[in-house]
Formats: structure tokens, sequence, C-alpha cells
């Protein structure tokens, strides 16, 4: 890149800002997004909450299908509003619910979704050809959209919103339904794409934005709680996380006790167990490395529950597969 | 224009779509053929006894044939020898109704006359109680003015009709007066055709509608809607769109239908009966001005613009209904609204609101192809208005209104 063009990107990227000051929305009694002021700049940004946290209601705002009650949404120091066509030109969307008309292969689609975001008939070809490449959807093209996987439906939903090459990119929990595979493949996909681009991208699945995002913010009850780098957000979580290996017969008392994000079991019957706590609550604890995970759970304690549920059920897996020789987790 | 074309491909790869459209057209040919089977004549043997039916396409060739000298206009001579063989006929069978003649004796005497005869005692009823006289209870030196008995009739029947509306008799009059005389005659239609040509109408209108009703509450449903309304284009220019092609789409399959079901019609019964006289096949005192040919074209013309209403009515609803099942009840509710109105009253409240709703002109009862051939009037305060004129005029506003409301309500919807 010449000199000239590198200044001329370098402040476009500085510009580039995605402005909510004061926005709410209620519906009927809920008061779904409340007060959020975000300055949004280049970079892949993590919108981390609970389900219910108003994520969602918070990104149909910034895509413009929702008005906000109150306070406004910017680009540029533009209202998104007065922006209008100017502004969806620039901007790629995919919503939780990804919708498809049914009658329609993959390619019909995007060639739909293209004429819509009023590309030419030669960037059309090129970029579909490029996208059904990219997200391994080049074999399925002519079927029938109904008719393919989760995890490909939701390839082809990401593909329409990186049709038009957009500067605002929108994802509210792309990667649900994706394998491991395709995940790491999406982020890497993501992370290329947001050189100089706008990307916020709405989980609860921590790690999907952990290894990529620039800047995060956490949600709750329709608010923004936090904001900050992953290693800032992480840094708030020191001392707070540690590790234990403990007898089996503990286990009871200490899920009690204990915040548990994880456990382990060890060869020799015992369990390794990783909790959040202000200061340590076992013996042997040792101070483990947070991660954003941490923070998440630590944050959302219902969402623990969840977990918790999920790790018991692995816990008395890994109980009959040790009963039969085996090791669980 | 890429999106456009782009649009109709979608609508047109539903199956749905698909098969609605090729029910239309398959329809459009069964209603042109079935008139044709209900043609029937009872002729006689050699020896004068044996009697053998004639159907469909032979029956029709018949009465062609029996009443080609006929064809042209229908001067008072020909009313009056008309009226003088129909007499005699009967006097010397000794009967007193046309349908009691043996089937040679009516072949012979009758059958060439006959679609004169309804129309000369019609124009001789009781000016007090709207009663046709018999054949035998009229003198032939009557015929002598008989078009101008027509004139006169119809103020008599308007007296009877519109007993407190002098302004719908003044109304009446003065269409009446653009009719043109003498009626022309050509042989071979019946009312049967012109009764089915409505009912295909109002069968691809309703087809037209179960196509158009999920256009916007699909893409609600599925929230697909949600992509779309995020894109450069997916706002106004998606929804104007979306209402064009849908407009096309039924347009074309309407415009396709009637002309498959005109050419297939017309061939069957004959193209030169276009010029008869609509006065001579529905009433003498009908209102409007046209023959056959032409009011056919009305039909098809209103029926258009009352196809364009109700889907542009069926597309606003689609903007509003979150889902397809409302979308799609809504729509036929109100399709066949007008039907019950009709069967629910006669006042002319009703009347209004019938007429007014977008699939007035397709109705059964009371579209505008009933309209066109009978003597309602609408009233506002001291102003009659022929009921044809509303409707196709209520159309004509419709259609603006409500595909402007569907765009309006589309591109706000869910703010």
């Amino acid at each position: 890149m010449r000199s000239a063009e590198w200044t001329a990107w370098y402040r476009r990227r500085m510009e580039m800002e995605l402005c909510l000051e004061h926005v709410s929305r209620e519906f009927k009694d809920k008061k779904a997004v409340d007060d959020v002021s975000l300055r949004i700049g280049s970079g892949v940004w993590g919108l981390l909450g609970a389900n219910g946290a108003g994520k969602t209601t918070l990104m149909r705002m910034i895509a413009g299908i929702l008005k906000p009650d109150s306070g406004q949404i910017t680009y540029d120091g533009i209202r998104i509003e007065a922006l209008g066509e100017a502004y969806r030109d620039i901007f790629g969307y995919l919503p939780q619910e990804f919708g498809f008309y049914p009658e329609f292969t993959v390619k019909d689609y995007l060639e739909y979704i293209a004429a819509l975001k009023g590309l030419t008939k030669k960037q059309t070809k090129n970029k579909i050809d490029e996208l059904l490449e990219t997200l391994t959807l080049y074999e399925v093209r002519n079927k029938k959209i109904c008719r393919l996987s989760g995890g490909m439906k939701r390839r082809v939903g990401i593909a329409q919103a990186l049709l038009n090459e957009p500067e605002i990119l929108i994802l509210d929990e792309p990667t649900s339904g994706l394998d491991p595979g395709e995940r790491v493949r999406f982020r890497n996909l993501l992370s290329e794409f947001a050189y100089d681009r706008i990307v916020l991208i709405s989980t609860h699945i921590v790690p999907d934005v952990e290894y990529i995002a620039m800047q995060n913010a956490v949600m709750k009850d329709g608010r923004i709680i936090e904001t900050g780098t992953t290693q800032e957000l992480v840094e708030r979580m020191k001392g707070k996380v540690w590790g234990s290996t403990i007898l089996a017969r503990e286990l009871p008392s200490c899920e009690k006790r204990l915040r548990i994000v994880n456990l382990k079991n060890e060869p020799d019957g015992r369990i390794t167990i990783r909790y959040l706590a202000d200061e340590p609550e076992t013996e042997n604890a040792r101070a483990e490395e947070p991660r954003l995970e941490d923070l998440y759970l630590w944050l959302f304690p219902q969402g623990m529950a969840a977990e918790e549920r999920n790790v018991s059920e692995e816990k008395s897996e890994g109980r009959k597969k040790e009963r039969q020789g085996g090791s669980g987790r | 224009m890429k999106l456009f074309v782009l649009e109709i491909k979608r609508v047109l790869r539903t199956r749905t779509t698909w098969l609605l459209l090729a029910a239309s057209l398959a329809l459009s040919g069964i209603m042109a053929w079935l008139p044709v089977t209900f043609e029937s004549r009872y002729i006689s043997g050699l020896d004068g006894t044996e009697q053998t039916e004639v159907k469909g396409m032979d029956a029709i060739r018949l009465s062609r044939d029996a009443q080609a000298d006929l064809r042209g206009p229908i001067t008072r001579e020909q009313l009056r020898t008309a009226l003088e063989t129909a007499q005699k006929t009967l006097s010397a069978a000794g009967k007193a109704y046309t349908y009691q003649l043996s089937p040679d004796i009516y072949q012979e005497n009758i059958l060439p006359i006959a679609p004169l005869l309804p129309r000369i005692t019609e124009v001789y009823a009781d000016p007090d109680t709207g009663m046709s006289p018999g054949l035998t209870d009229l003198a032939p030196e009557q015929l002598d003015h008989y078009y101008e008995s027509c004139v006169t009739h119809l103020d008599d029947l308007m007296k009877l009709e519109q007993k407190e509306h002098p302004a719908a008799r003044e109304k009446a009059r003065a269409l009446y007066a653009k009719v043109p005389m003498p009626f022309v005659f050509y042989p071979g239609y019946n009312s049967n055709a012109y009764d089915y040509q409505l009912l295909l109408f109002f069968l691809v209108v309703l087809f037209c509608i179960v196509i158009a009703a999920p256009v916007f509450s699909a893409e609600y449903q599925t929230q697909a809607d949600d992509i779309l309304r995020c894109t450069k284009y997916g706002k106004a220019r998606l929804a104007v769109v979306k209402l064009l092609s849908a407009a096309l789409i039924t347009s074309a399959a309407f415009l396709c239908c009637a002309a498959v079901y005109l050419v297939l019609s017309n061939s069957f019964f004959g193209w030169d009966m276009l010029q008869t006289s609509m006065q001579l096949v529905f009433s003498s005192v009908s209102l409007g001005g046209m023959n056959i040919g032409q009011l056919q074209l009305a039909v098809t013309a209103a029926g258009w613009a009352s196809l364009l209403a109700s889907v542009s009515f069926t597309l606003f609803l689609s903007t509003r209904c979150k889902n397809t099942v409302t979308a799609l009840a809504l729509a036929l509710l109100f399709f066949l609204a007008p039907i019950i109105l009709f069967m629910a009253s006669s006042g002319n409240a009703v009347s209004w609101l019938r007429c007014l709703l977008p699939s007035g002109g397709v109705s059964i009862l009371g579209g505008i192809a009933g309209e066109l051939t009978d003597f309602n009037f609408l009233h506002l305060g001291k102003f009659s208005i022929w009921a044809p004129y509303v409707i196709a005029a209520a159309s004509l506003i419709e259609i603006p209104v409500f595909l402007a409301a569907a765009v309006w309500s589309y591109c706000r919807h869910s703010q």
C-alpha cells in the first residue's frame, strides 16, 4: 500500500465509529435494552450476555429493524435513520434466526440478496463464487436451503451477510450449529475480514470471541455492565479463579459451597476442580490463569447453574466410565 | 429490473403458485366448454314422431342455422312477423306457451325466432306489476312502436324499482338514450357463457389472492425479512418490487385465462354473435349501450381492475399479518364479503359497502357482470349512481391506495 493510500485508510479506520447514545427499548412490561451507550470502532467486538440479556434487541436496533424508544444510534456522527439506504449499503447482518425462502437453492438465495444489496452482475458472480468456496458451500450450491444441515444453513447466512463486504457486520449468534472445525474457520475468516471494518458478534459462547475480539461488551438485564479488551476483562478476574484437586467423596459438599466452572476426573480417582471465588476456599488451592469465560460465568451465575448441570451429567457419565475402567473428564 | 426479475422467478418457483396458475389455465378451458354441454335440442326424425336429442356443438349449429335469417339489425317488421308466427303456431297447436309445443313444431316455427319472443313480451309488461303478458295477449300492431315501447317500459320499471329516487330514474333514462337501436342480433350466444365467464373470473381472482397472501407475511413468519430489510434496497424498493411482481404475475394469469376463455367460448358459439346487442340476450331495457363483444371486454377490464384492487388489498393485509394463515384467512374473508353482504341485505348502505369492497367487481352475486345487466342504483342523498360505475371507480381508486398503504406498512413493520 502506498503511503497516501495507507494514510487515507488509517484515517478512515480511525474515523469509523458506530455510536450508541442512551439507547433504550421496552417491550410491554420488559425493558429489553436500558440506556445503553457504546462507541464501537473498527475491529471485532464481542457482545457477551446470557439469553434474554437484550443482545438481540440491541443488534436489531443497530440493524435499523427496530427503532429505539429513546436515544440514538449514529454512524460517523450521522443518525442511521438519516443515512437510510447509504447505511444499509455498508451493512451486513446475520440474525439469530436465519429465515430464508424455502424454494431457493443456495445460489438463488445469494443472487437474490446480492441484487438487494445492489451488486452488479459481475460482482455478484465473483463474490458468490468466492464465498461458496471460502465457506465450503460450493458442493451444495444448487441444493435447496431447506434441505441443508443446520451448520450449512448458518454458513449460508454468514455468506449473505458478507456479500457486499460490509463496513459494519453484525452477527447474532453466528456459530450456533457449527462444528468445531467450522467455528475455527469462521473465526479466522472474521479476523481477516475485520481488518478495517466494524464487526460485532453477539454470543453466549465465550470462546467464539475470546481469541478474535479486540473489544468486548458484556450485557446483562438490558444494560452494558462491562467493556474492555479481552485482556482487560480477564485481568478483572485475577485472583478469583482457583484450581484444586479433591477426593471424589468431597465433591458434593464442594458443589454446594463453590461456583465450580470445570471439573475433571483424574486417573487416580480424585477430581480436579476449577472454581470462582474471591479467595481460595479449598485446601491446596492454587490460583489459575483466568479466561474470558470465567468472567462470563462470574457475571452470569445463572448461566453457570446450567453449566453445573452439564458438568454434573458429565461427571456421572465419567463415573460410569470410571467404574467400567475408563476415565472421564 | 434485476431484482424484479429475481422476485418474479422466486414467486413462480413456489409450488403453490404454479399449481394455482396451472389450475387457472385448465379452468379457463373447462369453463369455456361447460356452457356448450348445456346446449340441447330435440329434433324429430323423418317420420315426424321420433325425437332425438342433439347436444353440445351440434345443438349450437342447429340453432345458428335455424336463426340465420335474423342476422343483422332487428326491424319492427321482423319483430311483428315473429309475434304473428308465434301466435299462429300456438293457436294452431291449441297451446298457450311455446314450451308446450312438440319438438318438431318448435324446431320448425319457433326456434328461428326464439331469441326475440321473450324480448317482445318483456317490453309490454304491466306497468303496475311488472308481469309480462303471454304471446297470445299481444296485438302485432303494438310492435310497430317496439323501440318506443322499450323506453316506456324502462320508465315503468324504474318507477317500480326506484320509487323514492327520481335521480336514479333520470340517470337510467339518460343511459338508455345511448343504447344503439335497432338492436342487432347474430345467433349463437346465450347467458350461460356469460355466467361462466363471471365464475371463471371469480375463481381466478380467488387463486390470485391465495398467491398474494403470503408475499410479505411468509417473510415475517420465517423472519426472512430481518435480513432483507437490512439490505440497500430492502425497504421501500423491495416492497415496490414485490407489489409490482405480484401485480404482474396475477394480471398475466388473469388476462391469459380471460383470453383463453374468450377465444374458446367465442369459437364455440361463433365470433359473429359478438355483434349482438346485449339487450337481446339479457333484457330489452338493459342500460349498457354495448354489444356482446363490448360487454365481454367491459367485464374483463372491470374484472382485471377488481383483481388488482383485491390483490393490492391482500398484499396490504399481508404486510400487516405476522403469519400466512392470518393473512390468507383475512384475505378470503374480505374476498367473500360482497357475496355475504349481497345475501344479507339489499339496503343502500350494504349495497354501497359490497360495491366498494375490492372484490366487489368479481363477486358472483352483485359483481360488475351482474350489475351491467341490472338496474341497481346506489344513492347518496339526492344523487344516484349506477352500481357498475361505483364498482369500477372503487377498484381503480383502491389499486394505488392499497399499494401505497402496503409499501408504507412494510417499511414500518416491527419498528
